[in-house]
Protein backbone atom coordinates (compact mmCIF):
# COMPACT_ATOMS: atom_id res chain seq x y z
CA UNK A 1 0.00 0.00 0.00
CA UNK A 2 1.49 3.06 -1.27
CA UNK A 3 0.76 6.16 0.50
CA UNK A 4 1.02 9.73 -1.09
CA UNK A 5 1.47 12.74 0.57
CA UNK A 6 -1.44 14.79 -1.38
CA UNK A 7 -4.35 15.79 0.81
CA UNK A 8 -7.92 14.30 -0.70
CA UNK A 9 -9.77 16.07 2.26
CA UNK A 10 -9.07 19.07 4.20
CA UNK A 11 -11.46 20.33 7.26
CA UNK A 12 -10.88 23.65 8.21
CA UNK A 13 -13.00 24.63 11.78
CA UNK A 14 -15.93 23.54 9.90
CA UNK A 15 -18.95 23.39 12.48
CA UNK A 16 -22.21 22.74 12.27
CA UNK A 17 -25.35 24.33 14.30
CA UNK A 18 -28.62 24.21 13.07
CA UNK A 19 -31.36 27.20 12.52
CA UNK A 20 -32.99 25.72 16.11
CA UNK A 21 -29.54 26.66 18.19
CA UNK A 22 -28.25 22.73 17.95
CA UNK A 23 -24.93 22.41 18.23
CA UNK A 24 -24.35 19.61 16.28
CA UNK A 25 -20.89 19.45 15.39
CA UNK A 26 -17.86 21.69 17.08
CA UNK A 27 -15.56 23.13 14.65
CA UNK A 28 -12.96 20.09 13.13
CA UNK A 29 -9.98 20.33 11.81
CA UNK A 30 -8.78 17.47 9.84
CA UNK A 31 -6.86 16.32 6.44
CA UNK A 32 -7.46 12.90 4.80
CA UNK A 33 -4.23 12.02 2.43
CA UNK A 34 -5.08 10.71 -0.24
CA UNK A 35 -4.89 6.64 -0.45
CA UNK A 36 -5.69 6.33 3.44
CA UNK A 37 -9.10 4.75 5.28
CA UNK A 38 -9.99 7.08 7.66
CA UNK A 39 -13.27 5.64 9.72
CA UNK A 40 -15.03 8.36 11.95
CA UNK A 41 -16.05 6.32 15.38
CA UNK A 42 -18.56 8.16 17.83
CA UNK A 43 -21.75 7.82 19.36
CA UNK A 44 -25.27 7.74 18.00
CA UNK A 45 -26.03 11.40 17.38
CA UNK A 46 -22.50 12.57 17.95
CA UNK A 47 -21.62 14.59 14.26
CA UNK A 48 -20.10 11.58 12.47
CA UNK A 49 -22.57 11.95 9.70
CA UNK A 50 -23.08 15.72 9.60
CA UNK A 51 -19.21 16.05 9.35
CA UNK A 52 -19.58 13.06 6.28
CA UNK A 53 -22.55 15.02 4.67
CA UNK A 54 -20.29 18.24 4.70
CA UNK A 55 -17.53 16.89 3.07
CA UNK A 56 -20.11 15.07 0.41
CA UNK A 57 -21.52 18.96 -0.25
CA UNK A 58 -24.70 17.71 1.19
CA UNK A 59 -24.87 19.84 3.78
CA UNK A 60 -23.55 23.39 4.24
CA UNK A 61 -21.12 24.08 7.01
CA UNK A 62 -21.99 26.50 9.18
CA UNK A 63 -18.32 28.01 10.23
CA UNK A 64 -15.03 26.88 8.83
CA UNK A 65 -14.56 25.34 4.94
CA UNK A 66 -14.37 21.63 3.59
CA UNK A 67 -11.99 21.38 0.67
CA UNK A 68 -11.53 18.11 -1.09
CA UNK A 69 -8.05 18.24 -3.15
CA UNK A 70 -7.04 21.19 -1.72
CA UNK A 71 -3.58 21.23 -3.64
CA UNK A 72 -4.76 20.82 -6.90
CA UNK A 73 -6.71 23.79 -8.00
CA UNK A 74 -7.73 21.73 -11.49
CA UNK A 75 -9.98 19.35 -9.43
CA UNK A 76 -10.63 21.08 -5.97
CA UNK A 77 -14.23 21.31 -4.30
CA UNK A 78 -14.81 23.97 -2.07
CA UNK A 79 -17.42 23.97 0.63
CA UNK A 80 -18.26 27.27 2.64
CA UNK A 81 -21.03 28.20 5.02
CA UNK A 82 -23.92 29.73 3.08
CA UNK A 83 -26.42 32.33 3.76
CA UNK A 84 -29.08 30.07 2.76
CA UNK A 85 -30.42 28.26 5.53
CA UNK A 86 -29.44 24.88 6.22
CA UNK A 87 -30.61 22.49 2.81
CA UNK A 88 -32.54 19.36 3.60
CA UNK A 89 -33.38 17.99 0.29
CA UNK A 90 -37.01 19.01 1.07
CA UNK A 91 -39.94 18.42 -1.48
CA UNK A 92 -39.98 21.54 -4.04
CA UNK A 93 -36.60 20.91 -4.53
CA UNK A 94 -34.29 24.33 -4.23
CA UNK A 95 -31.94 22.73 -6.73
CA UNK A 96 -30.47 26.22 -7.72
CA UNK A 97 -29.20 26.56 -3.66
CA UNK A 98 -27.90 23.55 -3.57
CA UNK A 99 -26.05 23.47 -6.54
CA UNK A 100 -23.93 25.84 -5.12
CA UNK A 101 -22.27 23.85 -2.59
CA UNK A 102 -21.93 20.29 -4.69
CA UNK A 103 -20.53 22.34 -8.46
CA UNK A 104 -16.82 21.56 -8.47
CA UNK A 105 -14.78 22.64 -11.54
CA UNK A 106 -14.33 19.51 -13.42
CA UNK A 107 -11.82 19.90 -15.82
CA UNK A 108 -11.88 16.56 -17.59
CA UNK A 109 -14.79 13.74 -18.03
CA UNK A 110 -12.80 11.66 -15.78
CA UNK A 111 -13.04 13.67 -13.11
CA UNK A 112 -16.53 14.82 -13.79
CA UNK A 113 -17.74 13.28 -10.24
CA UNK A 114 -14.36 12.15 -8.33
CA UNK A 115 -16.80 11.27 -5.18
CA UNK A 116 -19.11 8.50 -4.34
CA UNK A 117 -21.48 8.40 -1.45
CA UNK A 118 -22.78 5.32 0.25
CA UNK A 119 -25.73 5.92 2.42
CA UNK A 120 -26.99 3.73 5.73
CA UNK A 121 -29.62 2.71 3.74
CA UNK A 122 -29.19 0.71 0.10
CA UNK A 123 -31.36 3.64 -1.51
CA UNK A 124 -31.93 2.00 -4.84
CA UNK A 125 -34.93 3.08 -6.95
CA UNK A 126 -38.01 -0.08 -5.97
CA UNK A 127 -38.85 0.58 -9.89
CA UNK A 128 -35.75 -0.40 -11.51
CA UNK A 129 -33.80 -3.66 -12.04
CA UNK A 130 -29.95 -3.61 -10.67
CA UNK A 131 -28.50 -3.08 -13.54
CA UNK A 132 -30.40 0.35 -14.04
CA UNK A 133 -30.36 1.28 -10.77
CA UNK A 134 -26.15 1.09 -10.73
CA UNK A 135 -26.36 2.77 -13.99
CA UNK A 136 -28.33 5.97 -12.68
CA UNK A 137 -25.37 8.02 -12.00
CA UNK A 138 -23.74 8.04 -15.58
CA UNK A 139 -27.66 8.11 -16.80
CA UNK A 140 -27.36 11.30 -14.91
CA UNK A 141 -24.06 12.53 -16.29
CA UNK A 142 -24.50 11.51 -20.04
CA UNK A 143 -22.03 8.74 -20.31
CA UNK A 144 -22.71 7.14 -23.87
CA UNK A 145 -25.00 3.85 -23.45
CA UNK A 146 -22.12 1.09 -24.78
CA UNK A 147 -19.88 2.52 -22.36
CA UNK A 148 -21.71 2.93 -19.21
CA UNK A 149 -23.00 -0.94 -19.81
CA UNK A 150 -19.65 -1.83 -20.04
CA UNK A 151 -18.96 -0.10 -16.43
CA UNK A 152 -21.80 -1.13 -15.38
CA UNK A 153 -21.22 -4.57 -16.30
CA UNK A 154 -17.71 -4.02 -14.43
CA UNK A 155 -19.27 -2.40 -10.78
CA UNK A 156 -21.44 -5.34 -10.60
CA UNK A 157 -18.79 -8.18 -11.30
CA UNK A 158 -16.83 -6.14 -8.96
CA UNK A 159 -19.27 -6.70 -5.96
CA UNK A 160 -20.82 -9.95 -7.25
CA UNK A 161 -23.41 -9.19 -8.64
CA UNK A 162 -23.00 -10.16 -12.23
CA UNK A 163 -25.79 -12.17 -12.16
CA UNK A 164 -28.26 -10.48 -10.61
CA UNK A 165 -28.02 -7.77 -13.14
CA UNK A 166 -32.16 -7.76 -14.12
CA UNK A 167 -33.42 -8.70 -10.47
CA UNK A 168 -34.95 -5.87 -8.43
CA UNK A 169 -33.94 -4.81 -4.98
CA UNK A 170 -36.77 -6.05 -3.45
CA UNK A 171 -35.72 -9.70 -4.54
CA UNK A 172 -32.38 -9.55 -3.09
CA UNK A 173 -31.57 -9.87 0.75
CA UNK A 174 -29.85 -6.67 2.70
CA UNK A 175 -26.56 -7.69 1.91
CA UNK A 176 -26.80 -7.96 -1.70
CA UNK A 177 -29.09 -4.23 -1.89
CA UNK A 178 -25.90 -2.82 0.25
CA UNK A 179 -23.02 -4.71 -2.92
CA UNK A 180 -25.02 -3.21 -5.49
CA UNK A 181 -25.43 0.20 -3.50
CA UNK A 182 -21.80 0.03 -3.58
CA UNK A 183 -21.48 -0.71 -7.07
CA UNK A 184 -23.24 2.02 -8.22
CA UNK A 185 -21.08 4.22 -6.04
CA UNK A 186 -18.02 2.88 -7.60
CA UNK A 187 -19.46 2.97 -11.43
CA UNK A 188 -18.19 6.50 -11.86
CA UNK A 189 -14.67 5.64 -10.76
CA UNK A 190 -14.59 8.01 -7.79
CA UNK A 191 -11.12 8.91 -6.13
CA UNK A 192 -13.14 9.46 -2.92
CA UNK A 193 -16.18 7.39 -1.67
CA UNK A 194 -17.78 8.15 1.64
CA UNK A 195 -19.55 5.76 3.12
CA UNK A 196 -22.13 6.47 6.17
CA UNK A 197 -22.47 3.25 8.57
CA UNK A 198 -23.35 1.31 5.60
CA UNK A 199 -23.77 -1.47 6.84
CA UNK A 200 -25.29 -0.83 9.87
CA UNK A 201 -28.27 -2.48 9.60
CA UNK A 202 -26.98 -5.66 8.42
CA UNK A 203 -26.38 -9.33 10.52
CA UNK A 204 -22.79 -9.57 11.99
CA UNK A 205 -22.16 -12.30 9.43
CA UNK A 206 -22.31 -10.38 6.37
CA UNK A 207 -21.26 -7.16 7.81
CA UNK A 208 -18.15 -8.80 8.53
CA UNK A 209 -17.99 -10.36 5.11
CA UNK A 210 -19.15 -7.10 3.39
CA UNK A 211 -16.15 -4.99 5.32
CA UNK A 212 -13.84 -7.76 4.25
CA UNK A 213 -14.64 -6.98 0.74
CA UNK A 214 -14.99 -3.10 0.92
CA UNK A 215 -11.27 -3.10 2.57
CA UNK A 216 -10.02 -4.92 -0.74
CA UNK A 217 -11.86 -2.77 -3.29
CA UNK A 218 -9.73 0.37 -0.88
CA UNK A 219 -6.55 -1.68 -1.58
CA UNK A 220 -7.16 -2.40 -5.40
CA UNK A 221 -8.72 0.78 -6.78
CA UNK A 222 -6.52 2.59 -4.45
CA UNK A 223 -9.78 4.41 -3.28
CA UNK A 224 -9.38 7.10 -0.50
CA UNK A 225 -12.37 6.36 1.82
CA UNK A 226 -13.95 8.39 4.75
CA UNK A 227 -16.33 5.49 6.42
CA UNK A 228 -18.50 6.37 9.54
CA UNK A 229 -19.52 3.67 12.03
CA UNK A 230 -20.25 3.00 15.87
CA UNK A 231 -18.82 -0.10 15.72
CA UNK A 232 -15.28 -0.15 17.42
CA UNK A 233 -14.62 -3.69 15.47
CA UNK A 234 -15.45 -2.34 12.03
CA UNK A 235 -13.03 0.80 12.43
CA UNK A 236 -10.17 -1.36 13.91
CA UNK A 237 -10.62 -3.84 10.70
CA UNK A 238 -11.18 -1.56 8.54
CA UNK A 239 -9.07 1.61 9.18
CA UNK A 240 -5.45 2.61 8.17
CA UNK A 241 -6.15 5.68 10.81
CA UNK A 242 -9.30 6.09 13.14
CA UNK A 243 -10.97 9.05 15.08
CA UNK A 244 -12.62 9.34 17.49
CA UNK A 245 -15.49 11.50 18.26
CA UNK A 246 -17.05 12.65 21.74
CA UNK A 247 -21.25 12.80 22.41
CA UNK A 248 -22.70 16.01 20.73
CA UNK A 249 -21.99 18.38 20.25
CA UNK A 250 -19.31 16.14 18.61
CA UNK A 251 -15.49 16.75 18.83
CA UNK A 252 -12.83 14.60 17.23
CA UNK A 253 -10.83 14.28 20.86
CA UNK A 254 -8.49 11.61 19.57
CA UNK A 255 -7.18 9.03 16.80
CA UNK A 256 -5.63 6.15 16.30
CA UNK A 257 -3.17 4.63 13.44
CA UNK A 258 -3.89 1.10 12.84
CA UNK A 259 -0.47 -0.68 10.83
CA UNK A 260 -1.33 -0.53 7.01
CA UNK A 261 0.71 -3.23 6.65
CA UNK A 262 -1.42 -5.23 9.01
CA UNK A 263 -3.71 -7.94 6.61
CA UNK A 264 -7.11 -7.35 6.85
CA UNK A 265 -8.33 -11.02 7.31
CA UNK A 266 -10.27 -13.26 9.55
CA UNK A 267 -7.47 -14.34 11.66
CA UNK A 268 -6.94 -10.68 12.21
CA UNK A 269 -10.28 -10.20 14.00
CA UNK A 270 -9.18 -12.94 16.70
CA UNK A 271 -5.74 -11.91 17.31
CA UNK A 272 -4.42 -10.03 20.46
CA UNK A 273 -3.29 -7.05 18.20
CA UNK A 274 -6.86 -6.23 17.14
CA UNK A 275 -7.89 -7.02 20.92
CA UNK A 276 -5.01 -4.78 21.78
CA UNK A 277 -5.80 -1.91 19.07
CA UNK A 278 -10.27 -2.70 19.99
CA UNK A 279 -9.34 -1.90 23.96
CA UNK A 280 -7.37 1.38 23.02
CA UNK A 281 -10.58 2.62 21.11
CA UNK A 282 -12.48 1.71 23.94
CA UNK A 283 -10.42 4.13 26.35
CA UNK A 284 -10.46 6.20 24.06
CA UNK A 285 -14.69 6.48 23.91
CA UNK A 286 -14.69 5.88 27.60
CA UNK A 287 -12.45 9.16 28.23
CA UNK A 288 -14.62 11.04 25.86
CA UNK A 289 -17.60 10.34 27.44
CA UNK A 290 -16.04 11.17 31.16
CA UNK A 291 -14.96 14.46 29.82
CA UNK A 292 -18.20 15.37 28.10
CA UNK A 293 -20.09 14.21 31.28
CA UNK A 294 -17.78 16.41 33.18
CA UNK A 295 -17.61 19.40 31.24
CA UNK B 1 -57.43 -19.07 -5.59
CA UNK B 2 -60.75 -21.11 -6.60
CA UNK B 3 -62.76 -20.62 -3.68
CA UNK B 4 -62.06 -17.07 -4.20
CA UNK B 5 -64.22 -17.12 -7.09
CA UNK B 6 -66.63 -19.18 -6.07
CA UNK B 7 -67.61 -18.02 -2.02
CA UNK B 8 -68.99 -14.20 -3.48
CA UNK B 9 -70.50 -15.80 -6.35
CA UNK B 10 -72.50 -18.56 -3.88
CA UNK B 11 -73.41 -15.17 -1.56
CA UNK B 12 -74.47 -13.36 -4.70
CA UNK B 13 -76.84 -16.63 -5.78
CA UNK B 14 -78.22 -17.20 -2.21
CA UNK B 15 -78.79 -13.48 -1.93
CA UNK B 16 -80.88 -13.86 -5.71
CA UNK B 17 -82.26 -17.26 -4.74
CA UNK B 18 -84.05 -15.30 -1.43
CA UNK B 19 -85.27 -12.37 -3.02
CA UNK B 20 -86.96 -14.52 -5.80
CA UNK B 21 -88.39 -16.66 -3.43
CA UNK B 22 -89.36 -14.01 -0.89
CA UNK B 23 -91.44 -12.13 -4.15
CA UNK B 24 -93.02 -14.76 -5.55
CA UNK B 25 -94.20 -16.74 -2.34
CA UNK B 26 -95.69 -13.48 -0.85
CA UNK B 27 -97.05 -12.08 -4.20
CA UNK B 28 -95.07 -8.50 -3.74
CA UNK B 29 -96.44 -6.72 -6.92
CA UNK B 30 -93.85 -6.56 -9.89
CA UNK B 31 -94.72 -2.35 -9.34
CA UNK B 32 -93.27 -2.72 -5.84
CA UNK B 33 -90.42 -5.32 -6.01
CA UNK B 34 -90.02 -7.33 -9.66
CA UNK B 35 -88.39 -10.58 -9.26
CA UNK B 36 -84.32 -11.39 -10.59
CA UNK B 37 -86.63 -13.33 -13.50
CA UNK B 38 -88.06 -10.25 -14.20
CA UNK B 39 -85.52 -7.83 -14.36
CA UNK B 40 -83.47 -10.13 -16.26
CA UNK B 41 -86.67 -10.33 -18.73
CA UNK B 42 -86.53 -6.78 -19.00
CA UNK B 43 -82.97 -6.37 -19.54
CA UNK B 44 -82.95 -8.88 -22.47
CA UNK B 45 -86.43 -7.00 -23.90
CA UNK B 46 -85.56 -3.44 -23.12
CA UNK B 47 -81.85 -4.11 -24.24
CA UNK B 48 -81.95 -1.95 -27.19
CA UNK B 49 -82.76 0.88 -24.96
CA UNK B 50 -80.76 0.01 -22.24
CA UNK B 51 -78.11 -0.40 -24.12
CA UNK B 52 -78.10 2.84 -25.39
CA UNK B 53 -78.37 4.72 -22.36
CA UNK B 54 -75.46 2.43 -20.94
CA UNK B 55 -73.25 3.55 -24.04
CA UNK B 56 -74.10 7.79 -23.11
CA UNK B 57 -73.17 6.96 -19.52
CA UNK B 58 -70.04 4.68 -20.09
CA UNK B 59 -69.05 7.49 -22.42
CA UNK B 60 -69.15 10.20 -20.20
CA UNK B 61 -67.52 8.80 -17.29
CA UNK B 62 -64.77 7.90 -19.32
CA UNK B 63 -64.32 10.94 -20.90
CA UNK B 64 -64.60 12.65 -17.46
CA UNK B 65 -62.09 10.19 -15.85
CA UNK B 66 -59.70 10.69 -18.71
CA UNK B 67 -60.46 14.96 -18.40
CA UNK B 68 -59.98 14.42 -14.29
CA UNK B 69 -56.84 12.46 -14.97
CA UNK B 70 -55.16 15.40 -17.17
CA UNK B 71 -56.17 18.08 -15.49
CA UNK B 72 -55.20 16.49 -11.75
CA UNK B 73 -51.59 15.26 -13.02
CA UNK B 74 -51.05 18.94 -13.96
CA UNK B 75 -52.69 20.42 -10.77
CA UNK B 76 -50.81 18.26 -9.09
CA UNK B 77 -47.30 18.93 -10.93
CA UNK B 78 -48.20 22.61 -9.90
CA UNK B 79 -48.72 22.41 -6.42
CA UNK B 80 -45.29 20.83 -5.72
CA UNK B 81 -43.77 23.64 -7.48
CA UNK B 82 -43.38 25.58 -4.38
CA UNK B 83 -45.33 25.06 -0.81
CA UNK B 84 -46.22 28.76 -1.51
CA UNK B 85 -48.45 27.57 -4.38
CA UNK B 86 -49.95 24.80 -2.98
CA UNK B 87 -51.28 26.75 -0.19
CA UNK B 88 -52.77 29.39 -1.87
CA UNK B 89 -54.73 27.03 -3.83
CA UNK B 90 -54.96 23.97 -2.01
CA UNK B 91 -58.52 25.11 0.22
CA UNK B 92 -59.94 25.82 -3.31
CA UNK B 93 -59.47 22.54 -4.29
CA UNK B 94 -60.62 20.93 -0.90
CA UNK B 95 -63.68 23.53 -1.83
CA UNK B 96 -64.28 21.83 -4.81
CA UNK B 97 -63.94 18.08 -3.13
CA UNK B 98 -66.38 19.08 -0.09
CA UNK B 99 -69.12 20.98 -2.39
CA UNK B 100 -71.77 18.46 -3.28
CA UNK B 101 -71.64 17.86 -6.99
CA UNK B 102 -75.54 17.70 -7.05
CA UNK B 103 -75.79 21.69 -5.78
CA UNK B 104 -73.54 23.20 -8.74
CA UNK B 105 -74.73 20.48 -11.37
CA UNK B 106 -77.83 22.80 -12.44
CA UNK B 107 -75.10 25.69 -12.60
CA UNK B 108 -72.61 23.77 -14.98
CA UNK B 109 -76.10 22.38 -16.90
CA UNK B 110 -77.51 26.26 -17.19
CA UNK B 111 -73.76 27.73 -18.34
CA UNK B 112 -72.64 25.10 -20.88
CA UNK B 113 -74.63 24.69 -23.93
CA UNK B 114 -73.37 21.36 -24.80
CA UNK B 115 -75.20 18.94 -22.68
CA UNK B 116 -72.38 16.31 -23.09
CA UNK B 117 -69.86 18.59 -22.50
CA UNK B 118 -71.99 20.38 -19.15
CA UNK B 119 -72.22 16.38 -18.08
CA UNK B 120 -68.60 15.50 -18.57
CA UNK B 121 -67.64 18.61 -16.39
CA UNK B 122 -69.69 17.55 -13.69
CA UNK B 123 -68.42 14.28 -13.42
CA UNK B 124 -64.87 15.57 -13.38
CA UNK B 125 -65.01 17.51 -10.71
CA UNK B 126 -66.79 14.89 -8.45
CA UNK B 127 -63.55 12.50 -9.78
CA UNK B 128 -60.71 15.22 -9.73
CA UNK B 129 -59.65 15.71 -5.78
CA UNK B 130 -58.27 12.51 -5.50
CA UNK B 131 -56.18 12.34 -8.34
CA UNK B 132 -54.55 15.97 -7.28
CA UNK B 133 -54.44 14.87 -3.71
CA UNK B 134 -52.60 11.43 -4.19
CA UNK B 135 -50.60 12.62 -6.73
CA UNK B 136 -49.27 15.67 -5.03
CA UNK B 137 -48.63 13.35 -1.93
CA UNK B 138 -46.73 10.87 -4.09
CA UNK B 139 -44.60 13.49 -6.16
CA UNK B 140 -43.64 14.62 -3.06
CA UNK B 141 -42.83 11.19 -1.36
CA UNK B 142 -39.37 11.04 -2.18
CA UNK B 143 -37.04 8.70 -0.70
CA UNK B 144 -34.86 11.13 1.12
CA UNK B 145 -31.70 9.26 0.34
CA UNK B 146 -32.48 9.06 -3.22
CA UNK B 147 -33.11 12.57 -3.78
CA UNK B 148 -29.28 13.31 -2.01
CA UNK B 149 -27.95 10.73 -4.69
CA UNK B 150 -29.63 12.61 -7.44
CA UNK B 151 -27.80 15.83 -5.85
CA UNK B 152 -24.72 14.23 -5.22
CA UNK B 153 -24.84 13.22 -9.05
CA UNK B 154 -25.21 16.92 -9.84
CA UNK B 155 -28.93 15.84 -11.42
CA UNK B 156 -31.22 18.33 -13.24
CA UNK B 157 -34.59 19.29 -12.35
CA UNK B 158 -35.64 17.47 -14.89
CA UNK B 159 -33.93 14.65 -14.32
CA UNK B 160 -34.82 13.99 -10.85
CA UNK B 161 -38.75 15.01 -12.06
CA UNK B 162 -38.69 12.23 -14.56
CA UNK B 163 -36.06 9.86 -13.12
CA UNK B 164 -37.14 10.44 -9.14
CA UNK B 165 -40.49 12.03 -8.73
CA UNK B 166 -42.71 10.74 -11.37
CA UNK B 167 -41.76 7.19 -10.70
CA UNK B 168 -41.84 7.37 -7.23
CA UNK B 169 -45.81 9.68 -7.55
CA UNK B 170 -47.23 6.16 -9.84
CA UNK B 171 -48.40 4.10 -6.72
CA UNK B 172 -49.72 6.74 -5.49
CA UNK B 173 -51.51 8.00 -8.77
CA UNK B 174 -53.12 4.31 -9.70
CA UNK B 175 -54.43 4.72 -5.72
CA UNK B 176 -56.26 7.61 -6.88
CA UNK B 177 -57.37 6.38 -9.93
CA UNK B 178 -59.25 3.59 -8.26
CA UNK B 179 -61.02 5.79 -5.94
CA UNK B 180 -61.83 8.24 -9.18
CA UNK B 181 -62.69 5.87 -10.98
CA UNK B 182 -65.75 5.03 -8.96
CA UNK B 183 -66.46 9.13 -8.17
CA UNK B 184 -66.51 9.43 -11.85
CA UNK B 185 -69.13 7.46 -12.40
CA UNK B 186 -71.33 8.73 -9.47
CA UNK B 187 -70.85 12.09 -10.92
CA UNK B 188 -72.19 11.21 -14.08
CA UNK B 189 -75.25 9.78 -12.79
CA UNK B 190 -76.00 13.23 -10.61
CA UNK B 191 -75.49 15.18 -13.51
CA UNK B 192 -78.06 13.25 -15.79
CA UNK B 193 -80.55 13.23 -13.24
CA UNK B 194 -80.24 16.91 -12.86
CA UNK B 195 -79.79 17.76 -16.42
CA UNK B 196 -82.80 14.95 -17.17
CA UNK B 197 -82.15 14.75 -20.95
CA UNK B 198 -84.23 13.14 -23.20
CA UNK B 199 -84.05 11.95 -26.88
CA UNK B 200 -80.78 10.20 -27.92
CA UNK B 201 -78.49 11.43 -25.03
CA UNK B 202 -80.11 10.25 -22.38
CA UNK B 203 -78.15 7.83 -20.35
CA UNK B 204 -78.82 5.13 -17.54
CA UNK B 205 -79.92 7.91 -14.92
CA UNK B 206 -82.57 8.71 -17.27
CA UNK B 207 -83.94 5.57 -17.74
CA UNK B 208 -83.97 5.29 -13.68
CA UNK B 209 -85.66 8.29 -13.45
CA UNK B 210 -88.37 7.68 -16.53
CA UNK B 211 -89.16 4.11 -15.05
CA UNK B 212 -89.66 5.52 -11.24
CA UNK B 213 -91.85 7.76 -12.68
CA UNK B 214 -93.86 5.47 -14.88
CA UNK B 215 -93.87 2.65 -11.93
CA UNK B 216 -91.61 0.72 -14.42
CA UNK B 217 -89.52 -1.30 -11.66
CA UNK B 218 -88.29 -4.32 -13.69
CA UNK B 219 -86.95 -1.53 -16.23
CA UNK B 220 -85.49 0.91 -12.99
CA UNK B 221 -83.97 -2.41 -11.33
CA UNK B 222 -82.26 -3.34 -15.10
CA UNK B 223 -80.84 0.32 -15.56
CA UNK B 224 -79.24 0.39 -11.91
CA UNK B 225 -78.19 -3.08 -12.59
CA UNK B 226 -76.27 -1.62 -15.62
CA UNK B 227 -75.03 0.97 -14.10
CA UNK B 228 -73.27 -1.19 -10.75
CA UNK B 229 -71.90 -2.78 -14.03
CA UNK B 230 -70.34 0.22 -15.21
CA UNK B 231 -69.43 0.86 -12.07
CA UNK B 232 -67.38 -2.06 -11.80
CA UNK B 233 -65.63 -2.54 -14.84
CA UNK B 234 -64.25 0.70 -14.34
CA UNK B 235 -62.68 -0.12 -11.06
CA UNK B 236 -61.17 -3.15 -12.82
CA UNK B 237 -60.10 -1.16 -15.55
CA UNK B 238 -58.26 1.29 -13.64
CA UNK B 239 -57.07 -1.69 -11.52
CA UNK B 240 -55.50 -3.49 -14.89
CA UNK B 241 -53.89 -0.09 -15.99
CA UNK B 242 -52.43 -0.18 -12.03
CA UNK B 243 -50.57 -3.18 -12.57
CA UNK B 244 -49.36 -2.82 -15.78
CA UNK B 245 -47.71 0.31 -15.16
CA UNK B 246 -45.80 -0.72 -11.86
CA UNK B 247 -45.46 -4.01 -13.37
CA UNK B 248 -44.04 -2.86 -16.67
CA UNK B 249 -42.36 0.19 -14.48
CA UNK B 250 -38.32 -0.73 -15.88
CA UNK B 251 -39.77 -0.73 -19.84
CA UNK B 252 -40.71 2.44 -19.56
CA UNK B 253 -37.44 3.71 -18.49
CA UNK B 254 -35.64 2.01 -21.26
CA UNK B 255 -38.09 4.08 -23.51
CA UNK B 256 -36.85 7.13 -21.93
CA UNK B 257 -33.20 6.48 -21.54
Amino acid sequence: MNFSQRVAVRVEGAGKVYPNGVRALEPVDLDIGEGEFVTVLGPSGCGKSTLLRMVAGLSAPSSGAVTLWPESPSSSLRRKPESTKDQKPGPGARRGDEATSIRGTPQSGKDDNPIAFVFQQPTLMPWASLERNVRLPLELAGTRDAEASAKVCEALKLVGLADFAEAYPRQLSGGMQMRASIARALVTEPRLMLMDEPFGALDEITRNRLDRDVRELWARRGLTVMFVTHSIYEAVFLSTRVLVMSPRPGRIVSGLHVDPAQARDDAFRLSTRFADWCRQLSDMLDSANRTRASA
Amino acid sequence: MLWRVFAPLLVGLAVLGAWHALVTINEVPVYLVPSPVAVAKTLVADWQLLSASLLVTLRIALLALLLALIVGVCIAFVFVQSRQVEMSLLPYAILLQVTPIVSIAPLIIIWVKNITLALVLCAMMAALFPIISNTSQGLRSVDPGLLDLFRLNRASRWQTLLRLRIPSALPYFFAGLKVSSGLALIGTVVAEFVAGTGGSQSGLAYQILMAGINLNMPRLFAALFLITLTGVALFVLSSWLAKLALRNWHESEVAHA
